[in-house]
C-alpha cells in the first residue's frame, strides 16, 4: 500500500515528464497542419452542431437552447471517448521512450487523457463565447469549469489506465472499446433529453457513470446554474474510484506489460 | 553499496513468456534469457560484454537499466543511468530534429537553462546542419542514428549502456563517436557496452564478460573474452572441441583455435587455410561448416559449397606428445579445381621469437601501421622441402609458455615457411607454410607440435635441421654436396666453395632470361651420390632437370636436361657456379689471368675458342676449381665472370646458342640435353699448372693441325686458278699470284626492315669444300636473321663460276642488290662489253669513286692483262647471266679494296618485297681471256624506237634507253644522250639513260615509256607524242622512298654545229669553249620566263632549228643555255633545271610532273 501511495506521489512529483510529454504530443497531434491546434476546438464543435442541426432541424427537437445542451454534452463524451481510446493505445504507440528514457508507463495513456482534457478546457471557453455567455453570472460559472473538468479527467484517466494495460497483451481491446464507446454514448444522454424516455430507461441513466459529470457540465452551460451537489458527490467518488481502480491495476500488471513491451 | 562500486547485480535471472503459433496451435513456452547471473562493476570502468546474438546481454543490459524487473536476483545501480540501446526510439518524425531534441532532453532529466547549450552541442556533434530544423521524415537512416547517437552521449550520465550501437554512421562519424566514449571513459563514467567489433572492444575495454545461452563464461581481461567469443561463436554445426592432457583445440567454422592449459595460444582467425581456385582465394573461415566428432581427440569437419558439394574436409587429431595431426583435403569445386595454397597459424603477442631451420628472428614488439600482413623475412623464403617453422618466447614472464612448431607432415610437400606480423586491427604473430606456385597439391598434412619449454622445442629443431641437412647431402670424402633450400652448395673439407646463387642455370626465351633461381625447385636424393634437382618455370612450362654426381672426392658430373611441355623457341643456355670471393687467380684450357679487385660484371677476355674448360686457381683453403663441357646435345663455351658487388662471385658457366630453327620452334616438347660438364676440383696448384702445361701443348698441336685443316678445307683449286677462303675474304690466284684484293668477291644489299646496308664482309660465314674444285658458303647476319645466301663457287677450266642464292623466310624488303669482283690494283685499263673503255688511276683525294659510265647496261666487263718485271696479271672478264633488263655495271676504284666491277640489279618497285623462298641474288663467271677486238654486245638489248614527226619528214626521233635522239636523215643533230632526264643525289648524277626502261604504249605517233632508276628511289614514265613539227613530252616522276635530292634536270644536249641561240627575242652566238671536266658548264643564258622558247640554230639552216619551250616552270625551275663537255661530248645543252631549296632536299615517296612542254624541230 505504502508503495502504491509512493507511486502516486511519484505520479505527481513527476509533472514535468508528464508535461513534457503532453507538449510533445501536442506538437506531434498538430505538426503540418494549417489550423494547428485550431482543430482541438473546431473539431468538437463542428461535430457538435452537425447534431444539433441534425435533431433541431430533422427531427426537429423545439427545446429552447438546445445548441447549448449539445455543446455541452458532446464535448465532454468527444474527450472522455478519445481520451479512453488514445490512451489504450499509448503503451504500444511509445514503447520506444519508455525504453529509451524509462518515463513511467503510466505518464503514457495519462498524457493522451491530459491532452484531450485541454481540448476540452479550449473548446469549453470557445463555447462560452459562441454561446454569448458574457452576463456575470454566465463568467462566474464558466470558472467553476475546472472543477467537472478535474473529476472527469481523473475518472477518464482510470479508465485509460486499465484499458492501456489490457490492450498491450489483448489487441482486441481497441475494437471492444469501438463497440462498447459507441454503445456508451447512446446510452447517454449526450444529446437528448433524458425526460423523453420512458421512467425505467430514466433509470438506467442513473446508473450510467458518465451522467454526473455530463450533469455538471450542463448546469454550467445549459441550466446555467451552480452544481447539483448530488451529481457533484456522485462525479467526485467515481472520480476517486475510477483512478484509484485504475491506477492499482496498470500497477499490478507494470511488470509484465514491460516484458511485453 | 560501497561507494565505488557503480553497479552490482547479484544472481540475476530473467524469464520471457513467449507465444509460439504452431499449425494454428498456440503454444506457450519460458524462454530463459539470463541465468543466474551475477558480477559487479566498479566506477570508471568501461567493461565490454561479448556473446553470439541471443545470449542475454541486451536482456541485462535492461536489466541495468532498469526497463526491466529481474525474475531472480538482485540488481542495484548507484548514479543515473543513460542506456543507448534502442536509437531513435521516441523520436517524433513529425517535429524537426530541433523540436525532438529539446524535448527528449527533458526526458534525459536536464535543467531547462542547460538544455540550449546542451544542445548546440548535439547539432555540432552530429552534423546534419541545417537539416535540424527539418522534420526527422525527411532524414536519411544514416542521419537519424547520428542525431539520436548525438543526444544520448551528451546527457553525461554516470552510467551508460551501450548495446551494439557504437558504430553508427559513416566512418568519420564513427571516429567521432569511439573519441566521445574515449572522453567519457576519461571522465571517469562508468561504461558497458555491447559490441561484436573485437578490435574495438580491445581498444576501449580492459574487462569484458562473454556470455553464452544467459551465462557469463568469463569475467575477466579483455583478452581472454576476445579469444573465447572468436573460439566459440559461430554456427554452431561447425564448432568441435578436442581436449587431451595440456592442450584443447577449438574447430570454429574453418578455423581452429589452441589452448595451452586453459590459456588461448592463438589469435584472430586462429590456424586456417587457403585454397587457391579459378576466381581468386577461398579462405577455410568464409565457409559453411559440418563436425562430426570421432572422440575426445579427433574430429572430421566439412565444408560444402552453395550445391551442398563437398570443397573441403579437415582431419583434426590430437595426437601423443602434445601434437595435433591437421590434414586438408581440397576436392574439385562446383567450378573449378582447388589447389592448396597455404596454411597460417595466428598467435598471440606472447611468442617473440620465430626460427625456421635456416633462419631466426624476432617479432617486433610494434605492430606496423598497414593493413596487408608483413612478412619478416625480407630474403628470399626458405624452400624447405618439408617446411617447418617454430616460434617461442623468450620472455621470463612467459616461461610457461610453449613453444609452438608448425611443420609439414610429408617429406616431400614442398613448402615455403614464412613468419609474418599482421597490422594493429588483428595484431597476431603468424606462422605459414605455403604451397610453391608450381605445386597443385590437394592435401596439405601438418602437425602442429607443442614443446614445453624452449629447451625441448631446440632440441627437436635441432633433430629436424640435422635430418634435413642428411637428406640433402651426398659426400665423398671430403666432398659434399648439400642442397640447401634451393641452393646447391659445394664444400670441401668444410669450406664452403660456392656462393650466393651457387649452381645454376637460365634459358633465354620470350625476350628475356630465365633463372633457376626464379624457378620452383624441386629436390630428390637418388642415392648416397647422385642428387635429381630441377627448376620449374610455370611462364615457359620448362624445366631444367639436373643430374648431378659425385664422381670421387674430386670430380663431379653434372647433366642439365631441358624439358619442355610445349614448343618453345629457346635461344640461348647456360650453366655453371657462383664461387667464393676467395678465389683471385683464374684460368681456361689456354690462358690465365687474375680477377679485377673491383665487383661489377665482367666477363674474362678469353681469345682462344677452343677452350673447354676454365676454372679459378687454388687459393688459401679453397681448392681449384674448373668447369669443363662434355659433348652434348649443343655446342656450349665455357667463360669466367666477375659478378657486381651484390653477389661478389666469380662464375664459371657454359654457354650455348641453340640454333634457330627453319620452321617451327627450335625446342619442340620433350627432353634434351643441353648441358653435360665436370666439375674438377684440384686440390693444389700443381695441379692445375700441369693441367694449363698439358693443355698448351694440346692447343698448339691442334692449332697447327687446324691450320692445316683450315686451309685445306678452305681452298678450290683447278689448273692455274685457285681460290682461298681466308676470313670473309675470297681469294683469286692464278697461277699462285694473287689477282684479287681486298675481299675478292663480295655482295653488298640493302636492307629496308632494319635500314642498312647489309654486305658479305661482316657476315658469319660456314663454309663448305664439296669437292676438290668447288665450295659452297652459307652466310647469315647477326642483325637480321630472316635472311642468309649461299655461294656455290665452282672452278671450271680457266673460269670461276658463280651463283650466288638468297633465302628469305619472311617478308624481308632487300634492294640495290650488287654483287662485286675485287681485283689487284694492278689492273689498270678496263673495257665494258659496249665498248667503252679506259684507264684507272688512283691518285684521287677520296677513299673510293665511280667510274662515270656512258652506257651502264652491258653484261659484261673486262680488264685488260697488266704484266709487271715478269708478273702477268691475266686479263680477265667478269660477266653476268642475269636479264639485262634487271642490271647495270658500275666501275668503283677503291684505294682499299682495289678495282671493283660490279653488276647493279635493278628492280622494278613492285618486286622489292620479297615473299619468303630462295632467288637467284646473282649467277656470272669470271673468264680468263682477253676480250674480242670486237667483242660488244649487238644492240638488241637497246630498246630504242624510231618515231617519225609527221611534220617534218626527214626528222626521225629515237627513243634509246632512256635518251631521245634526233636524226636529220641519216646525221644525229643531238649529241651523247641527247633528250634525257637526270637527278643528281649526294653529289653523283643518275641518268635517264642508266636506268631500266619499260614500253609500256607504241603507237605510230607516240611512245609511253617507264624507267626505274639504280641507286635512288625514282621511277619516271615519259609520254613522247609527235604532232606536225613538234615532240610533245610530258614527263612524271614518282619517289618510292625518301631519298635526298640535290637537282633535277631535263637536258637537251645538241650537236656543237649549232652556232647560234634564242631565247625568246634574243639571240646570239656560240663561241667554241668548253670547260675541262663536265662539272663546270659555259652558261651563255639563263632564264625564269615560261613558255618561251629557246634554242638553237644551225649556220646557214644546215640543221633544223631546235627549241625546247617548257609549258610552265616550276617555282624553283631555271631555263639554261650553254655549252657543255658531258660525258667527253661537247656540243649544246638546252636544259630545264630546278634546284630544290635546301629545306626541301629530302624528297619523300610523292608523285609529280617533272617536265610538260615541246621540242620544236624546224624554221622557227
Amino acid at each position: 500500500m505504502y508503495a502504491f501511495y509512493g507511486r502516486i506521489k511519484s505520479f505527481f512529483s513527476n509533472s514535468s515528464v508528464l508535461k513534457t510529454l503532453i507538449v510533445k504530443n501536442y506538437k506531434s497531434r498538430y505538426a503540418n497542419t494549417a489550423l494547428g491546434v485550431l482543430w482541438a476546438v473546431l473539431t468538437p464543435l463542428l461535430i457538435s452542431f452537425i447534431v444539433y442541426f441534425v435533431f433541431s432541424h430533422i427531427t426537429q427537437v423545439s427545446e429552447k437552447n438546445f445548441i447549448a445542451y449539445v455543446i455541452s454534452g458532446m464535448l465532454p463524451w468527444l474527450c472522455f471517448a478519445a481520451s479512453v481510446q488514445e490512451g489504450a493505445g499509448s503503451l504500444t504507440d511509445n514503447a520506444g521512450l519508455w525504453r529509451q528514457f524509462r518515463v513511467p508507463l503510466e505518464f503514457m495513456p495519462a498524457s493522451c487523457v491530459a491532452v484531450n482534457f485541454l481540448n476540452l478546457a479550449l473548446g469549453l471557453a470557445v463555447a462560452q463565447v459562441f454561446l454569448l455567455r458574457f452576463s456575470p453570472k454566465g463568467i462566474f460559472l464558466f470558472l467553476l469549469l475546472p472543477v467537472p473538468l478535474a473529476l472527469h479527467f481523473f475518472f477518464t484517466l482510470g479508465g485509460a489506465l486499465i484499458f492501456s494495460s489490457l490492450s498491450v497483451r489483448r489487441k482486441d481491446t481497441a475494437y471492444f472499446l469501438n463497440v462498447f464507446l459507441l454503445f456508451w454514448l447512446w446510452a447517454s444522454p449526450v444529446f437528448y433529453f433524458r425526460d423523453r424516455f420512458p421512467a425505467a430507461i430514466q433509470r438506467i441513466f442513473d446508473f450510467n457513470i458518465i451522467c454526473p459529470f455530463l450533469n455538471l457540465y450542463r448546469s454550467i452551460y445549459y441550466e446555467n446554474t451552480i452544481f447539483n451537489a448530488k451529481d457533484l458527490f456522485a462525479a467526485g467518488c467515481l472520480a476517486f474510484a475510477s483512478f484509484l481502480c485504475g491506477y492499482y491495476f496498470f500497477i499490478k500488471r507494470e511488470d509484465e506489460l514491460k516484458k511485453a513491451l | 553499496m560501497e561507494n565505488e562500486i557503480a553497479l552490482q547485480i547479484r544472481d540475476v535471472s530473467e524469464r520471457y513468456g513467449i507465444d509460439f503459433l504452431i499449425n494454428g496451435k498456440v503454444t506457450h513456452e519460458e524462454i530463459t534469457a539470463v541465468d543466474k547471473v551475477s558480477f559487479t562493476v566498479k566506477k570508471g570502468e568501461c567493461v565490454a560484454m561479448l556473446g553470439a546474438n541471443g545470449a542475454g546481454k541486451s536482456t541485462i543490459l535492461k536489466l541495468i537499466a532498469g526497463i526491466i524487473k529481474p525474475d531472480a536476483g538482485d540488481v542495484r545501480v548507484e548514479g543515473r543511468v543513460a542506456s543507448i540501446l534502442d536509437l531513435g526510439a521516441g523520436f517524433d518524425p513529425q517535429l524537426t530534429g530541433r523540436e525532438n531534441i529539446f524535448l527528449l532532453a527533458k526526458f534525459y532529466g536536464i535543467a531547462r537553462e542547460e538544455i540550449q547549450p546542451k544542445m548546440d552541442q548535439v547539432i555540432a556533434f552530429s552534423g546534419i546542419g541545417k537539416f535540424i530544423d527539418a522534420p526527422l521524415k525527411c532524414y536519411s537512416s544514416g542521419m537519424y542514428v547520428r542525431l539520436a547517437f548525438s543526444l544520448a552521449i551528451h546527457v553525461e550520465p554516470d552510467i551508460i549502456l551501450i548495446d551494439d550501437c557504437l558504430a553508427v554512421g559513416d566512418e568519420a562519424f564513427q571516429k567521432k563517436c569511439i573519441e566521445k566514449i574515449f572522453e567519457l571513459k576519461n571522465q571517469g563514467k562508468t561504461i558497458i557496452f555491447v559490441t561484436h567489433d573485437a578490435h574495438l572492444v580491445s581498444v576501449l575495454a580492459r574487462r569484458g564478460i562473454f556470455v553464452k545461452d544467459g551465462r557469463i563464461l568469463h569475467d575477466g581481461p579483455i583478452e581472454r573474452a576476445i579469444v573465447c567469443y572468436t573460439q566459440m561463436v559461430g554456427d554452431i554445426n561447425g564448432i568441435g572441441i578436442l581436449n587431451k592432457d595440456n592442450l584443447s583445440v577449438i574447430f570454429n567454422n574453418g578455423k581452429i583455435y589452441i589452448n595451452w592449459r586453459n590459456a588461448p595460444l592463438s589469435k584472430g582467425f586462429g590456424g586456417f587455410a587457403v585454397i587457391r581456385t579459378g576466381q581468386g582465394e577461398l579462405f577455410s573461415k568464409d565457409l559453411s561448416w559440418r563436425v562430426e566428432l570421432e572422440g575426445m581427440d579427433s574430429l572430421m569437419a566439412r565444408a560444402t559449397d552453395a550445391e551442398a558439394k563437398v570443397i573441403q574436409a579437415w582431419s583434426l587429431k590430437l595426437a601423443e606428445d602434445n601434437c595435433i595431426d591437421w590434414q586438408i583435403d581440397t576436392a574439385a569445386g562446383a567450378q573449378e579445381k582447388e589447389y592448396f595454397s597455404r596454411i597460417n597459424l595466428m598467435l598471440n603477442e606472447r611468442f617473440t621469437h620465430w626460427s625456421t631451420l635456416g633462419k631466426e628472428g624476432v617479432f617486433p614488439s610494434q605492430y606496423p601501421s598497414v593493413r596487408e600482413w608483413q612478412v619478416l623475412d625480407a630474403q628470399e623464403p626458405d624452400t624447405d622441402g618439408g617446411g617447418i617453422i617454430s616460434c617461442r618466447s623468450e620472455s621470463p614472464d612467459e616461461a610457461a609458455l610453449p613453444g609452438v612448431v608448425l611443420e609439414s607432415a610429408k617429406k616431400d610437400d614442398f613448402l615455403v615457411a614464412r613468419a609474418l606480423i599482421t597490422g594493429p586491427e588483428q595484431s597476431a604473430r603468424v606462422l605459414s607454410l605455403e604451397a610453391m606456385p608450381a605445386t597443385k597439391g590437394n592435401r596439405f598434412s601438418g602437425r602442429i607440435r607443442l614443446f614445453e619449454n624452449n629447451q625441448e622445442l631446440a632440441s627437436y629443431l635441432s633433430f629436424r635441421k640435422a635430418k634435413f641437412i642428411q637428406e640433402h647431402t651426398i659426400q665423398k670424402l671430403g666432398t659434399k654436396l648439400f642442397f640447401d633450400r634451393g641452393r646447391l652448395r659445394l664444400f670441401y673439407k668444410e669450406s664452403e666453395l660456392t656462393k650466393a646463387n651457387c649452381f645454376f642455370g637460365a634459358l633465354y626465351a620470350k625476350d628475356r632470361w630465365f633463372s633457376s633461381f626464379d624457378a620452383a625447385w624441386s629436390f630428390k636424393k637418388q642415392d648416397e651420390q647422385t642428387i635429381l634437382v630441377s627448376a620449374y618455370w610455370p611462364e615457359l612450362k620448362a624445366r631444367h632437370a639436373w643430374q648431378v654426381s659425385l664422381v670421387d672426392q674430386f670430380r663431379i658430373s653434372w647433366k642439365v636436361v631441358l624439358e619442355t611441355e610445349d614448343d618453345l623457341e629457346v635461344l640461348s643456355c647456360r650453366n655453371g657456379i657462383y664461387l667464393s670471393t676467395g678465389y683471385k687467380d683464374w684460368f681456361s684450357s689456354y690462358e690465365e689471368g687474375v680477377f679485377p679487385g673491383e665487383f661489377q660484371w665482367q666477363d674474362m677476355v678469353l681469345e682462344n675458342p677452343l677452350r673447354k674448360s676454365v676454372g679459378v686457381k687454388k687459393s688459401g683453403l679453397y681448392p681449384g676449381v674448373a668447369l669443363e663441357t662434355r659433348e652434348s646435345g649443343v655446342n656450349n663455351t665455357v667463360a669466367i665472370q666477375n659478378s657486381d658487388s651484390h653477389y661478389q662471385s666469380r662464375i664459371i658457366y657454359a654457354a650455348a646458342v641453340l640454333p634457330r630453327a627453319v620452321e617451327g620452334f627450335n625446342c619442340p616438347a620433350g627432353r634434351r640435353e643441353i648441358f653435360s660438364g665436370v666439375i674438377q676440383l684440384y686440390p693444389s696448384a700443381e695441379l692445375v699448372e700441369k693441367y694449363l702445361e698439358v693443355s698448351q701443348k694440346e692447343k698448339l698441336d691442334k692449332e697447327l693441325s687446324l691450320q692445316a685443316r683450315a686451309i685445306e678445307t678452305h681452298t678450290i683449286q683447278k689448273g692455274p686458278i685457285k681460290i682461298i677462303f681466308d676470313a670473309a675474304s675470297l681469294r683469286i690466284f692464278y697461277n699462285e699470284l694473287e689477282i684479287s684484293e681486298g675481299r675478292g668477291i663480295r655482295s653488298v644489299f640493302d636492307v629496308h626492315k632494319i635500314n642498312k646496308q647489309l654486305n658479305s664482309d661482316f657476315a658469319l660465314w660456314q663454309v663448305d669444300k664439296v669437292s676438290l674444285n668447288r665450295m659452297k658458303c652459307v652466310l647469315r647476319w647477326v642483325d637480321i636473321a630472316s635472311i642468309s645466301q649461299e655461294w656455290d663457287i665452282s672452278i671450271e677450266d680457266n673460269r670461276i663460276d658463280l651463283l650466288l642464292t638468297m633465302t628469305s623466310y619472311d617478308n624481308t624488303d632487300i634492294f640495290n642488290e650488287r654483287t662485286g669482283l675485287l681485283l689487284s690494283r694492278n689492273y689498270k685499263q678496263w673495257v665494258t662489253a659496249s665498248g667503252e673503255e679506259g684507264e684507272v688511276n688512283y691518285d684521287f683525294s677520296e677513299r673510293s669513286k665511280g667510274v662515270a659510265l656512258k652506257n651502264n647496261k652491258a653484261g659484261r666487263m673486262h680488264v685488260r692483262e697488266f704484266i709487271q718485271q715478269g708478273t702477268v696479271y691475266p686479263a680477265a672478264s667478269f660477266s653476268s647471266f642475269l636479264d639485262r633488263q634487271e642490271q647495270v655495271v658500275s666501275l668503283t676504284v677503291d684505294k682499299d679494296n682495289g678495282l671493283g666491277l660490279y653488276f647493279f640489279k635493278v628492280k622494278p618497285r613492285e618486286a622489292a618485297s620479297k615473299t619468303p623462298g630462295t632467288y637467284v641474288y646473282f649467277k656470272g663467271s669470271v673468264i680468263f681471256k682477253e676480250p674480242e677486238p670486237a667483242d660488244k654486245d649487238p644492240e638488241d638489248h637497246l630498246s630504242g624506237h624510231i618515231i617519225n614527226l609527221p611534220g617534218l619528214k626527214a626528222l626521225d626521233l629515237r627513243f634509246d634507253n632512256g635518251a631521245i635522239k634526233l636524226f636529220w636523215g641519216k646525221k644525229e643533230i643531238t649529241k651523247g644522250l641527247g633528250f634525257y632526264t637526270s637527278f643528281c643525289c649526294a653529289g653523283l648524277w643518275h641518268d635517264s639513260s642508266q636506268a631500266i626502261w619499260k614500253k609500256n604504249k607504241i603507237c605510230a605517233q607516240s611512245l609511253e615509256v617507264t624507267g626505274t632508276w639504280a641507286w635512288i628511289p625514282v621511277i619516271q614514265s615519259w609520254r613522247i607524242k609527235t604532232e606536225g613539227k613538234k615532240i610533245i613530252l610530258d614527263i612524271e616522276t614518282e619517289v618510292y622512298r625518301e631519298f635526298y635530292l640535290e637537282s633535277e634536270e631535263v637536258n637537251l644536249f645538241l650537236t656543237d654545229e649549232y652556232r647560234k641561240w634564242f631565247a625568246g627575242k634574243r639571240r646570239g652566238p656560240f663561241y667554241n669553249e668548253f670547260s675541262q671536266s663536265d662539272l663546270f658548264r659555259f652558261r651563255i643564258w639563263i632564264s625564269r620566263v615560261a613558255d618561251e622558247r629557246m634554242g638553237v640554230e644551225a649556220r646557214l639552216f644546215r640543221l633544223p632549228a631546235v627549241s625546247l619551250r617548257p609549258q610552265s616552270i616550276a617555282r624553283d625551275a631555271y631555263l639554261v643555255i650553254e655549252n657543255a663537255n658531258i660525258l667527253r661530248d661537247k656540243g649544246r645543252l638546252i636544259q630545264y633545271m630546278r634546284l630544290p631549296d635546301r629545306e626541301q632536299a629530302l624528297i619523300r615517296p610523292c608523285h609529280y610532273n617533272s617536265f610538260k612542254g615541246v621540242i620544236e624541230v624546224g624554221r622557227i
